[in-house]
């Protein structure tokens, strides 16, 4: 029976149908299914198969795109079940584009990456202030900051969000990472950043290795 | 005042106009309509990657209406007004009709025209140089005096400035307003170092919002091509608005654009292609573009060199340029560096297909993908204008055998290409001289590219 309403679950997230997996998950969840085999069987495997399908060209963004909103649900139904050492939820990350910038496919491949790899996403669009990303973040309590920058005119705007949190003696409160396309590790070392990735899917090893660390406390860059 | 007409109805069009999210727009009305639109025109799994240069000329004619079609299904989003701007058969039939065949830029000896080409075309097609790479602001004026000083670059574009004074250039704010004004005294000293005075330029480069526009795009002779880009395919926002007003009080010519991403929210290939020429058609009535051009980038390594990026844009280009006389252009992206033999393999790949497939006119490069500041130095630029120069007459089915024999070689490191190596690395600065080691390279790759059947134009300094 479990086998069965997993292989469901499955095929729904695969196919991003959010309403159909928050049904699901409680289906699975009253008939006694394990938190972690909701989380691994139904929605991991999905995002495994999409992940690779993706890469072949066989799904585009917006299928990824509607899966990380179908994972985000699944978690939101489960986490209440899982106890403290299952707690699969690695974090939670405010993505934006920095001021000036209203490019936002790559922002939006990063947010989905890490949406379906367990994090909490709030994507607060393109043309982002520092002003309003210090205000969300605080707001809403987030591990993370992640700004992305496609244009050398708004990367200035992550270096600026930076030494503010330092200003305000808030920097040990948040991970900054940067990406984008005319962003290179050298230079978001250089404003102080926590982190870089050159990929969407890095970037979620990225978050991964930087929840493991204090704020500020070295750099990492995944440019693979 | 017609022009100006035309600004003021999409603009009123943005106010009155159906409201969708963002995120509806690209995550459900773009994807969903075009997946539609390629089943209802039989298009489905017509992408042929091992024919990357499309020899289909009714396939291509099929992707024609397919465009025509999804323009008048979607029309353009506004970002600022959550709106969708609708166009009817009427307005976009009288606009593409209206559409200019030819335009004329440049003064002096530096006069050309842009004029629009067909499929395999023996017509030269139009040259632009730089695109708006990140350099540091002392090397602005050394870099661009290099790159045109070689007539085969008909034009100069980019790059864009690093600083202003030694100062950041922050988007939104006034030092963008002066970061126009500054390039236009650079560019001024570097065209008349190469002597090259009159030279036409597509402005604003180092400006991305409209300031760095509205402050500087005035104090240029007249008439230029205006850079009015499009934030994405498919949408227009205030900030092209604003300049497309100003263009068009000054008979600029307009230059509107956004790429489309194959993988990303149009889809696979043939959405793809079909939303770039929906986004191309829809910039008459939209934008009142003179030379619209949505290019296509592979969202898995962002750039267009690789075998579905030449098929899309080979595609989508035949289908504009076969069956109307109006300009087309698209960029090509390489994604290695320069002094790099990926680089230019790239190019040959690139370029081949864009001239043989009747593009009128190009901007490139855009070295390391544009995403590594100073990689960039005159030598690829020469290269990419000779490859497009000298294809031009190549039938699509020479074309196609041309890719196909230099795709293989570089495909493998599309993901993880090599950045290369700087202008201050490859060249002394002092004299705009580059290392012989890499004139000894471009001259190899020269003699590649005539060995594959591109009859090479001289650059008039080292050949």
């Amino acid at each position: 029976m479990s086998e069965e309403i997993l292989k469901k679950l499955e095929e729904a997230m695969y196919d991003g149908e959010a309403d159909l997996v928050g049904t699901l998950t409680e289906q699975a969840l009253n008939e006694g299914v394990a938190p972690t085999d909701i989380i691994e069987k139904g929605g991991i495997v999905a995002l495994d198969r999409l992940g690779k399908d993706f890469s072949e060209m066989i799904v585009f963004l917006p299928q990824l795109m509607l899966a990380g909103d179908a994972m985000n649900k699944l978690l939101q139904i489960v986490k209440p079940h899982l106890s403290e050492k299952d707690n699969i939820a690695h974090g939670k990350v405010i993505i934006g584009t920095a001021k000036g910038d209203f490019h936002d496919i790559g922002k939006s491949l990063v947010a989905t990456q890490l949406a379906v790899n367990g994090f909490e996403i709030m994507d607060i669009g393109t043309n982002v202030s520092t002003n309003e990303f210090l205000q969300k973040a605080e707001e809403m309590g987030v591990d993370i900051i992640a700004i992305s920058s496609l244009l050398t005119t708004s990367q200035y705007y992550m270096e600026d969000c930076i030494k503010r949190l330092k200003d305000e003696g808030k920097r040990g409160k948040y991970h900054v990472i940067v990406g984008g396309g005319p962003i290179r590790p050298p230079y978001a070392e250089q404003i102080g950043a926590d982190g870089y990735s050159r990929t969407a899917y890095g970037c979620v090893s990225l978050c991964k290795e930087l929840m493991k660390k204090e704020p500020g406390s070295g750099f990492v860059a995944i440019d693979e | 005042m017609d022009a100006h007409k035309k600004i003021l109805r999409t603009l009123d069009k943005t106010r009155t106009s159906p409201r969708v999210t963002e995120k509806e727009w690209d995550q459900m009305i773009v994807p969903r309509t075009a997946a539609e639109v390629v089943k209802a025109h039989g298009l489905t799994k017509t992408c042929n990657p091992d024919n990357p240069v499309n020899t289909d000329g009714e396939l291509a004619d099929k992707f024609f209406k397919a465009g025509w079609d999804l323009a008048l299904r979607l029309g353009f989003f506004c970002p600022d007004t959550e709106s969708v701007i609708k166009i009817d058969e009427e307005e976009l039939s009288r606009e593409f009709a209206k559409a200019p065949d030819s335009f004329t830029v440049g003064k002096h000896n530096e006069v050309v025209t842009v004029k629009a080409r067909r499929p395999s075309d023996g017509h030269v097609p139009v040259y632009v140089a730089p695109l708006s790479i990140q350099m540091n602001e002392e090397l602005y004026v050394p870099l661009v005096e290099g790159i045109v000083s070689s007539r085969l670059v008909d034009m100069q574009e980019g790059p864009s400035l690093d600083t202003i004074m030694g100062r950041p250039l922050l988007a939104d704010t006034p030092y963008e307003t002066f970061a126009g004004i500054y390039e236009y005294h650079l560019r001024k000293e570097a065209q008349w170092r190469a002597g090259r005075v009159g030279m036409a330029s597509a402005l604003v480069s180092s400006s991305s919002t409209h300031f760095g526009f509205l402050g500087a795009f005035h104090l240029y002779d007249q008439p230029q091509i205006a850079l009015c880009l499009n934030p994405a395919s498919l949408k227009v926002n205030f900030t092209t608005l604003h300049k497309c007003f100003v263009a068009n009080e000054l008979n600029a010519f307009i230059r509107s654009e956004s790429p489309t991403m194959i993988g990303g929210y149009t889809g696979g290939p043939e959405a793809t292609a079909i939303c770039s020429i929906a986004t191309d058609l829809l910039q008459y009535p939209i934008t009142g573009a003179h030379l619209p051009g949505s290019p296509s980038y592979d969202i898995r390594y962002a750039g267009n060199c690789g075998r579905h990026g030449i098929w899309t844009q080979s595609i989508a280009t035949q289908a504009i340029t076969r069956n109307s006389t109006v300009l087309q252009m698209k960029t090509i992206n390489q994604v290695a560096g320069p002094f790099t033999k990926m680089f230019f393999l790239e190019t040959i790949s690139g370029m081949t297909a864009a001239a043989a497939s009747g593009q009128t006119f190009t901007i490139s490069p855009r070295s390391a993908g544009g995403s590594v500041k100073n990689h960039l130095t005159p030598l690829e630029c020469w290269y990419n204008a000779a490859v497009f120069k000298g294809a031009a007459g190549l039938s699509l089915e020479k074309a196609n055998e041309i890719v196909k024999e230099v795709i293989p070689q570089f495909e493998g490191e599309l993901n993880n290409p090599p950045k290369g190596k700087s202008f201050q690395e490859l060249y002394d600065i002092k004299t705009v001289t580059p290392c012989e080691e890499y004139v000894k390279f471009y001259l190899e790759m020269r003699e590649y590219a005539k060995s594959l059947g591109i009859p090479m134009p001289g650059d008039g300094v080292f050949c």
